[in-house]
């Protein structure tokens, strides 16, 4: 922030200047902040700060013929309100339980992926929507998808240069049913001990695609892939026990102060079955 | 116990909404705190919030290590840093201190030794909080690493590397008392049952961070420092005040102490935390102000909160469910420095005394150091761990036993007035009257053993002291005075040194004065705790400020109200015994009046002396002259009769102070000054919760809380106190809980140590027992402590009836609870180190409170004294 004796703090207002002022100033990018400050701690920030709340381009959410897009800095809220079909409830459902309402209102979907948390609440629903980011440099446009955006803890594919402009969720599944669950140890205001999204294409009665994705429990969120096998063309009743311990190979959790791996481990699987079984019953 | 004489009393009252409305005008109505538009819309002043000109900023550097000696420590670099101003040290203030006589053991700055991780090192005074923070990072330490103690019960066992060189195995202070005849007791019971208790330790998590900001004026005679002023975030401004003269080796009259609003306390700031001092002699060797203010951090390293600790508890009880006897072993893991703790310690035996009848018992009492931050008063100080142990192992029994939970606590009530085993005196005893309460609100006697899968209910009981009978120093001084102005535009002004903390101190305080002296609410002005202004009052802790300064309140009231009553007497050509003063105005008893027809107000009886005025001054002016001629009437203004008595007396003040009785200080024995009050209040609670058999997670569904407090003198803030005391007790039960690692606090934070929001909170109902109190202001007693205690044992209890498990280590977090429920199912166990089983805890973990805890704590900050090492 301090640059050469001189606070730097860019407000761009198009995705263009944007993108020349991040380029230019080797700053940081600030939306909502609610990551960004909080990391700081007591510290005053370090770079110059590349503010891209005004930026045009990356407001509002917009449904194409094939596929919806997320601007890169829509709220919470605002994907709250936006209409969108029943493949959505889990992110939805997401949203309305991040932080709190204040959270929600500054907070942006992008920030939770470029911040990649290994409990960002979105991530799960969003890796079971198949999605995809688009990042954006002076240069060039790229698509990665989800699975490969997010690396690790804190670790993402994004350049210094880049700017997430928008989360791209193909029209594959619009009618699918949806269901998320996150357990804390509080209700709010918490980070998350096991998080699970589900999504559940279904036709006359059985699973015709099933994505299952647990978040909280490795470096980074997984899709259950071989619960996913096992639960295509199953019928939906008693649809929960087919979830088993050997479909969680995919998670690593560890014992830190909120929960031990053990504890996670097992919380997992009953949030997998309850999960499976609530999205079930929406039909 | 003995039976002081028996009683025809009635019982205590439960009050509805409307019955508070009837005998008095002011208290026992549900009025707006005094202080509530200043802190609703952001006007009032916190010590954060003051400004001095030429300011400067002071910040500390925390030991890294959890013992070390300290071999050099430079602060030259640190000093040569541009807009540095001073660099304050141990040496700087040399003199030891700690808030009890006996444990004078603590620096403002480490001197040879650091003893935790967080103890304070140096203070950088800079131009602004960034420098000094730079600053911090340059000064240079270099320490020997000595051998550190986590465990209180491997700390006992110390023979060298000792915390403290004058306490010998880390044993700050043990206690063993026997009262009764524990072994007779235990030999006549017919079923004796013993288990092991852990509370983990919790910390009050006050809104407000401690913040501090001092200042010296020059004087004019020599052009030195002069006078010290201090503003402070404390409960016991006097005790401060005391503590800065003895390590400034100043006299206390050269030391102002104010305390601004406050933004709670819960026994944080209840005695002095090393800010204090140190923005002290910082602003001495800067030559300036000085503020410091903690950082959220910093406020769990100064922690003072509620120990770590084992009971090891045992009971004998007839087939009829009477007690015969108790003993309780008790360790306490109490941190580096003494603090509060011998009273800790203390209390947790004393108290269990004074709820039911207990007629053996056996106490053996340890508090330990340990190389953590120093435990000390948190609310319901002492009794909460201790009482859920007692309360969860009373239930256990009631089981076995088959009789009712609520019915085997009936069965051991006490017969007030009465001296219980351990020389409590116990008068006003509402506790009877809270069982009835709840378990008639909550439907116990339908719904208990009804409820559907997985639900359950659980009672409990707690009680708590309304102010401690000794004062910690001891002396003959009242605890309490409070001096009252009242001027000629009928203007009273109330100086009072009780501390507002946000418990509805100065609300409390205005009430007594305006009841008493019968005037207007509106004409009650509080100047409260600033010991340039206000009597001596020793502070805002164990719940004695309405039952004390409420006392000397209104004996103050009732000096000046006399002065008024001899003077309008002679107006209205009555005696003064004849008047009324109530609704702003004073009448003759008989006269037709709105608030005629009620009973003179009942402190009239309780006559206090007449200051020395003399009578009989010549009266001035032509109004009076007026009202002369006008002749004798019945019944005069508030302000008339002020303006009457101040013209025959000039000033109008009274005096008014509190001390506990004789009778009510306790028993001779060692440590018996712990323990003894005025009053107690006593709580039931009923909890509703359900178990998730899958997750272990517990929901507490409602709360039916009933306290005794005496009279509510203000029914809304009495319920207000009991739902945060259930609130916070819940925060103990299921979330709350410091989480160490090799003397690392893991979640020094408000994210990681989780206390409820408001999403948490279960409905709460509060009902008021009142008791009416013989010796409190209009019969009040405590009503912000002791409603605390029951909700642990309530709970737990509870998620017994739901599902079977007895915990037996709090909080009962959804880990705790799943590894209990698959003990029981025999079915698959979660991997637990130790062997920890939360319904037979063995001891506490070194590696903290958290189940299974083996992992890394938050990323932390790079001003971390504990990343500061690995950096170098
Ligand atoms: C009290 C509180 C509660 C919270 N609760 C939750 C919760 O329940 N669940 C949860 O998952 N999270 C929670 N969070 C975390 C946070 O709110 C979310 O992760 C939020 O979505 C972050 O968005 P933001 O816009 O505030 O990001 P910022 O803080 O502004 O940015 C976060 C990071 O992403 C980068 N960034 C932001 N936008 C872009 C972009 N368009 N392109 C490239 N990089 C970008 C920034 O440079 C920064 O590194 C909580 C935070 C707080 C303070």
């Amino acid at each position: 922030m301090w640059f050469a004796g001189v606070y730097v703090y860019l407000r761009p207002t198009t995705l263009e200047e944007a993108l020349e002022a991040l380029y230019q100033s080797r700053g940081e990018l600030l939306a909502g902040g609610t990551d960004f400050y909080p990391s700081l701690g007591e510290r005053l920030p370090a770079k110059p700060i590349v503010d891209i709340t005004r930026v045009r381009e990356l407001k509002g959410i917009t449904r194409k013929p094939d596929l919806f897009r997320i601007g890169g800095g829509a709220t919470w809220t605002e994907l709250i309100k936006a209409p969108l079909p029943r493949c959505f409830d889990a992110l939805k459902a997401a949203a309305r339980e991040i932080g709190s309402v204040q959270i929600q209102n500054r907070g942006t979907v992008a920030g939770n992926l470029c911040n990649a948390s290994p409990a960002a609440d979105s991530v799960p629903a969003l890796l079971a929507l198949d999605a995809a980011v688009e990042l954006a440099s002076r240069s060039t446009v790229r698509r990665v998808a989800l699975q490969d955006f997010i690396l690790g803890n804190r670790k993402t594919a994004r350049q210094a240069d880049e700017i997430l402009t928008a989360i791209l969720v193909p029209r594959a599944v619009d009618d699918a049913l949806s269901t998320f669950l996150k357990l804390g140890a509080r209700r709010y205001l918490v980070i998350s001990i096991a998080i699970v999204a589900v999504v559940l294409d279904i036709e006359s009665g059985k699973i015709r695609d099933a994505r299952v994705a647990v978040g909280s429990c490795s470096v980074r969120a997984q899709r259950l892939t071989d619960l996913e096998q096992r639960l295509r063309g199953a019928s939906l009743s008693d649809i929960a026990e087919l979830a088993a311990e050997q479909h969680l190979k995919p998670l690593s959790p560890i014992d830190d102060v909120r929960a031990s791996a053990s504890y996670r481990f097992d919380s997992a699987l009953t949030l997998v079955r309850r999960a499976l079984a609530q999205c079930a019953a929406k039909c | 116990m003995v039976e002081l004489r028996s009683t025809g009393k009635p019982r205590a009252a439960v009050r509805t909404w409307t019955s508070f409305m009837t005998d008095f005008s002011i208290i026992g109505k549900p009025i707006a705190m005094v202080d509530a538009a200043e802190k609703t819309t952001g006007a009032g002043k916190y010590t954060d919030d003051l400004s001095l000109p030429g300011m400067l900023i002071g910040k500390i550097l925390h030991s890294p290590h959890p013992h070390a000696r300290i071999k050099r420590i430079d602060t030259s670099r640190a000093q040569k840093l541009n807009d540095v101003i001073a660099v304050v040290v141990g040496a700087d203030a040399p003199n030891p201190y700690g808030i009890l006589p006996v444990g004078h053991d603590e620096h403002a700055l480490a001197i040879d030794k650091v003893r935790y991780i967080g103890d304070n090192l140096a203070c950088v005074v800079a131009v602004s909080e960034a420098t000094a923070e730079a600053a911090l990072e340059l000064v240079e330490v270099e320490y020997e690493i000595l051998p550190a103690y986590f465990d209180p019960e491997e700390s006992m066992k110390a023979e060298s590397n000792l915390i403290h060189d004058n306490k010998p195995h880390n044993l700050e202070k043990d206690y063993h008392h026997t009262f009764g005849d524990p072994d007779k007791g235990f030999a006549q019971s017919d079923y004796v049952t013993e288990s092991r208790y852990l509370a983990n330790e919790v910390t009050h998590a006050a809104m407000e961070p401690h913040s501090t900001l001092a200042s010296f004026d020059i004087d004019s005679q020599t052009g030195q420092a002069g006078r010290l002023t201090v503003w402070s975030s404390t409960q016991v401004p006097y005790y401060l005040q005391h503590k800065l003269s003895l390590v400034l080796d100043m006299p206390m009259s050269q030391i102002r102490v104010i305390k601004p609003l406050v933004g709670g306390g819960f026994g944080g700031k209840s005695e002095v935390i090393p800010l204090e001092i140190i923005a002290a002699v910082a602003a001495r060797k800067a030559k300036a102000p000085v503020k410091i203010t903690y950082t959220r951090e910093e406020v769990f390293w100064a922690h003072r909160g509620r120990p770590r600790t084992i009971i090891d508890l045992k009971t004998g009880v007839k087939n009829d469910g009477r007690i015969t006897a108790v003993k309780a072993r008790v360790v306490q893991d109490g941190g580096a420095y003494c603090s509060y703790g011998v009273v800790t310690i203390l209390y947790s035996g004393a108290l269990l005394g004074a709820l039911y009848d207990i007629p053996n018992i056996h106490y053996d009492g340890y508090r330990v150091l340990t190389n953590k931050p120093a435990c000390g008063a948190m609310r319901g100080h002492g009794t909460v761990n201790v009482r859920f142990a007692f309360e969860s192992q009373l239930d256990e029994i009631a089981g076995r036993l088959q009789i009712d939970p609520a019915e085997i606590r009936r069965r051991n009530l006490l017969k007030p007035p009465c001296i219980t085993v351990n020389g409590l005196r116990v008068q006003s005893y509402g506790l009877p009257e809270c069982i009835d309460k709840i378990v008639e609100r909550s439907g116990w006697k339908s719904r208990k053993g009804k409820m559907p899968k997985s639900r359950g209910l659980g009672i409990a009981c707690s009680h708590y002291v309304s102010g401690a009978a000794n004062s910690i120093i001891r002396s003959d001084m009242p605890h309490s005075t409070v001096n009252i102005k009242i001027d000629r535009d009928g203007g009273v002004v109330v100086y009072t040194g009780a501390s507002e903390i946000g418990q509805g101190s100065d609300t409390m305080t205005a009430q007594v004065a305006a009841e008493t002296l019968g005037c207007a609410l509106s004409r009650i002005k509080i100047v409260a705790a600033d010991t340039d202004l206000t009597p001596i009052d020793i502070g805002s802790y164990s719940s004695r400020v309405t039952f004390m300064a409420g006392n000397a309140t209104m004996r103050a009231a009732q000096e000046v109200k006399k002065q008024i009553a001899s003077a309008a007497a002679k107006k209205m050509n009555c005696a003064p015994e004849d008047l009324v003063f109530r609704d702003d105005s004073v009448f003759k008893q008989s006269t037709d009046h709105v608030g005629a027809g009620l009973r003179p107000a009942q402190e009239e009886q309780n006559s206090a002396s007449v200051s020395g005025r003399v009578e009989g001054q010549i009266l001035r002016g032509s109004l009076q002259q007026k009202r002369k001629d006008e002749g004798p009437k019945d019944s005069m203004s508030f302000e008339e009769a002020v303006v009457a008595t101040i013209d025959f007396h000039g000033a109008l003040t009274g005096t008014g102070s509190y001390a506990p009785p004789l009778e009510a200080r306790g028993g001779k024995h060692k440590g018996g000054g712990v323990g003894p009050s005025p009053a107690y209040s006593y709580s039931a609670q009923v909890a509703e919760v359900s178990v998730d058999e899958d997750t272990g997670e517990v929901t507490v569904h409602k709360v039916w809380a009933a306290h005794d407090c005496g009279r509510a003198l203000n029914p809304v803030s009495v319920e207000g106190q009991i739902i945060g005391s259930v609130w916070m007790g819940m925060g103990q039960a299921l979330t709350e809980e410091m989480v160490w690692k090799d003397g690392l606090l893991m979640n020094p934070g408000l994210l990681e140590y989780r206390s409820p929001s408001s999403v948490e909170s279960p409905e709460i109902e509060p009902i008021i027992v009142e008791s009416i109190d013989p010796e409190g202001p209009f019969g009040a007693k405590e009503c912000s402590e002791g409603s605390l205690a029951a909700t642990i044992p309530a709970i737990a209890n509870a998620i017994y009836d739901a599902v079977g498990i007895r915990l037996r280590e709090s909080p009962f977090t959804p880990e705790r609870v799943l590894a209990a429920l698959r003990a029981k199912k025999n079915a698959k166990t979660l991997d637990m180190t130790e062997g920890v089983d939360p319904t037979a805890p063995v001891r506490l973990r070194e590696h903290g409170g958290a189940l299974w805890f083996k992992g890394k704590g938050p990323e932390r900050h790079e001003l971390d004294p504990a990343r500061r090492t690995e950096g170098g």
